[in-house]
């Protein structure tokens, strides 16, 4: 005969993500390591794709769901968890890469020009287990959407590389259905010109 | 992004590809850029240039995640978790000055009950002792159960094991408190 613990601990993997940060409030820490289980990897894709360095995106994913830990009193659910975490990792990111930006602007001088790339080491680990052409191929990819500016570069991870929805990515980036739909535009024509010999059949 | 024989109208098409290629253009809208496409290779080969960058972004989904991340991310949750166990047990008592608060670590670390009890910064100079009535106050508050929670929560451990062999003159902190040493 199992305990209502242990029947409260086999029900948790059917516990939608709200509930079990809910069940996490009262201290179940099984319940918050599942929600860790659920999201780690994704949160990881996107902080890796934005950053384009893997320990960097490692350093922030364990931020991510420390922040989450300390300000699950304060979720709400009029957005869905996976909204909310994925807002905390992307203004985690965002900060991240404008420290960066404001770091490499001393180190080189100013350049007005969001889209001028900048040279980068690349970083092997950000490298995708399936390539898509080849190698240099996806290489390449991760190196222009890395460098797109960054109203387009999240969309554009979240959309095409993470297949979210337009209205979640909405809530995540806090702009209108509309304005998403914009950035993903002009971030899919901007890589398309950078890439033309891949992505333009001329 | 617009090249030099492009119309007007291309520049148009350009800006809403993306809809075009989700279906979510008003139907008047959608056929008229259908019928641009027909007519205009330039915007075709966009089109299609967009749907592969489109297949191809998606194949950039998998991501190599190292192992051991989920495992170290759980540790320094689990870390803040007792820490906020720790302190929450320190909010029940509000009177405490910060002093006091510092000194509950000195009487988990084998405070022997009897004399006063030093507070130094970080050089050990002596700054001030505990007043007698927040000796009492931690006596008659703190004491029990702060020590059973302290010891068994994980938290100064090594702190803890230091200071009951060697009695050494490491500071310490808590949050919100002042250094001490023992």
């Amino acid at each position: 005969m199992l305990t209502k613990q242990e029947l409260d601990k086999a029900d948790l993997p059917l516990m939608s993500d709200e509930a079990l940060l809910s069940s996490s409030l009262d201290g179940n820490m099984v319940a918050f390591d599942l929600l860790v289980d659920r999201y780690y990897e994704r949160i990881y894709g996107y902080l890796n794709r934005f950053l384009k360095d893997s320990d960097m995106a490692e350093d922030l994913l364990q931020e991510t769901f420390l922040r989450v830990w300390k300000k699950r009193g304060e979720f709400r659910n009029i957005a869905s968890f996976s909204t909310w975490i994925y807002t905390i990792a992307g203004n985690l990111a965002r900060s991240e890469w404008r420290r960066r930006k404001r770091w490499r602007m001393l180190r080189l001088g100013p350049s007005d020009n969001e889209d001028e790339p900048d040279y980068e080491l690349a970083d092997e680990r950000a490298m995708p287990d399936r390539v898509v052409e080849s190698r240099l191929a996806a290489s390449e990819l991760l190196d222009e959407v890395a460098k797109l500016p960054e109203r387009y570069r999240q969309v554009v991870i979240l959309r095409d590389i993470q297949e979210m929805s337009y209205e979640e990515i909405a809530g995540i980036v806090q702009v209108p259905v509309g304005t998403v739909k914009s950035r993903l535009n002009r971030g899919r024509l901007i890589l398309q010109e950078k890439l033309g010999k891949w992505h333009e059949n001329a | 992004m617009r090249t030099r024989e492009e119309n007007g109208y291309c520049g148009l098409v350009a800006e809403v590809l993306t809809s075009y290629l989700d279906h979510s253009l008003s139907a008047s809208l959608e056929r008229d850029v259908a019928a641009h496409l027909e007519e205009c290779a330039s915007c075709r080969r966009r089109l299609e240039g967009m749907s592969t960058l489109i297949f191809d972004l998606k194949m950039l989904n998998s991501v190599d995640v190292p192992e051991e991340i989920s495992w170290s991310i759980k540790r320094a949750v689990h870390r803040e978790a007792r820490k906020d166990r720790v302190i929450s047990l320190l909010k029940p008592v509000p009177f405490l000055t910060s002093a006091a608060a510092a000194a509950i670590i000195l009487v988990v670390a084998g405070f022997s009950g009897g004399g006063t009890v030093p507070v130094t910064d970080g050089d050990n100079a002596p700054l001030e002792t505990l007043s007698a009535v927040d000796q009492n106050r931690l006596q008659r508050y703190i004491l029990p159960p702060q020590i059973g929670d302290l010891q068994g929560s994980g938290l100064f451990e090594d702190q803890l094991a230091l200071a009951d062999t060697s009695r050494s003159e490491t500071p310490i902190r808590l949050p919100g408190a002042r250094a001490v040493s023992f």
